[in-house]
């Protein structure tokens, strides 16, 4: 029987190639994997600033509304008093004096 | 000594677990390339939903600010709206009841505008009270809010050695005159009292007697 010895630099060469070229490939994917993390990280940032300033405007155009917004509410409680006490019977000049003291614009 | 067919075994099964190893190496890298793709997917999508959805989210935003900016001016309103009647004289429960507000607010308003909570001893309940002075020459009007309760009292320069005297309604005549209940005209008259020589006579004294408090 022929007894030969295994030949241990091609044995060598092997383990080395076969695990060189999985780093290799693994680093190829993982350079893909950063560039595609680097990208939607790019389009979360985006959007961020998309939705950033669709609320701000949105903020600046609610706050334009103050002042006729705080007339308007104003003069609804005003009105919801005057009825209040006009049922309750109260004579006309009390009624007066309090909605002078209520006035929206002082 | 190892046989070099016990080698060759050896060795063969080492390959063999070396590219499985290295097989799982690729097989993670390809795992997580896959979720990166994803997140980059999800991430675009996401972001051309907003820009295709960019009028709905407005107007969603806007109906949020509007809504806080209603709340907060319905609350601004209401302490100044609830402030000026009590300066007028409107007690804190008939405030409270004109707005719709809760008494906890009005209460809070009414301790802005100089109305401070009284404890009524041996009862676990409690009011407010302001004191505030209308002055005609050697006398003037006291104006007690108590609760829901005002009432006027009439005080002038006493002879000495008193300096003040405030008249008071006997117990007898108390309820039917102030409409406070005859359980609290001990604090009401205490209130009364400390406040007159606080904002009138700083540094005296007082006494309750049963138709006048007497500030000397």
């Amino acid at each position: 029987m022929d007894n030969q010895q295994p030949n241990f630099e091609e044995y060598a060469q092997t383990l080395a190639k076969t695990m060189a070229d999985a780093i290799a490939a693994a680093e190829a994917l993982q350079i893909e994997a950063h560039a595609d993390r680097a990208a939607a990280t790019e389009d979360a940032g985006k959007m961020r600033e998309l939705l950033h300033e669709l609320e701000d405007t949105a903020q600046r155009a609610a706050e334009g509304e103050t002042l006729r917004l705080r007339k308007q509410m104003g003069q609804q409680i005003v009105a919801t008093i005057a009825a209040k006490l006009k049922n309750a019977g109260r004579p006309e000049e009390e009624i007066a004096t309090l909605l002078g003291a209520l006035d929206v614009d002082s | 000594m190892e046989q070099p067919d016990d080698i060759a075994a050896i060795m063969q099964k080492m390959l063999a677990d070396n590219a499985a190893a290295a097989e799982a190496l690729i097989t993670g890298a390809r795992t997580e390339r896959a979720a990166a793709a994803a997140e980059r997917t999800a991430a675009r999508q996401a972001l051309l939903d907003a820009q295709k959805n960019a009028d709905k989210l407005s107007a969603g935003f806007y109906k949020e600010y509007y809504s806080r900016l209603e709340k907060d001016l319905g609350d601004s309103l209401t302490r100044d709206f609830a402030a000026r009647l009590l300066r007028i004289g409107k007690s804190p429960g008939e405030v409270a009841a004109l707005l719709d507000a809760p008494d906890p607010l009005i209460a809070d308003v009414a301790r802005s505008v100089g109305y401070v909570p009284v404890k009524l001893a041996g009862t676990i309940e409690a009011t407010t009270a302001r004191a505030t002075y209308e002055d005609q020459g050697r006398g003037g009007y006291l104006q007690l809010y108590w609760g829901q309760h005002t009432c006027r009292f009439w005080f002038e320069a006493a002879a000495h050695p008193a300096l003040l005297l405030v008249e008071i309604p006997r117990e007898e005549q108390w309820e039917a005159q102030t409409s406070i209940p005859l359980a609290q005209r001990p604090h009401a008259l205490q209130f009364m009292a400390e406040s007159m020589v606080a904002d009138q006579m700083p540094g005296h004294r007082y006494r309750i007697e049963v138709n006048s408090i007497v500030i000397f």
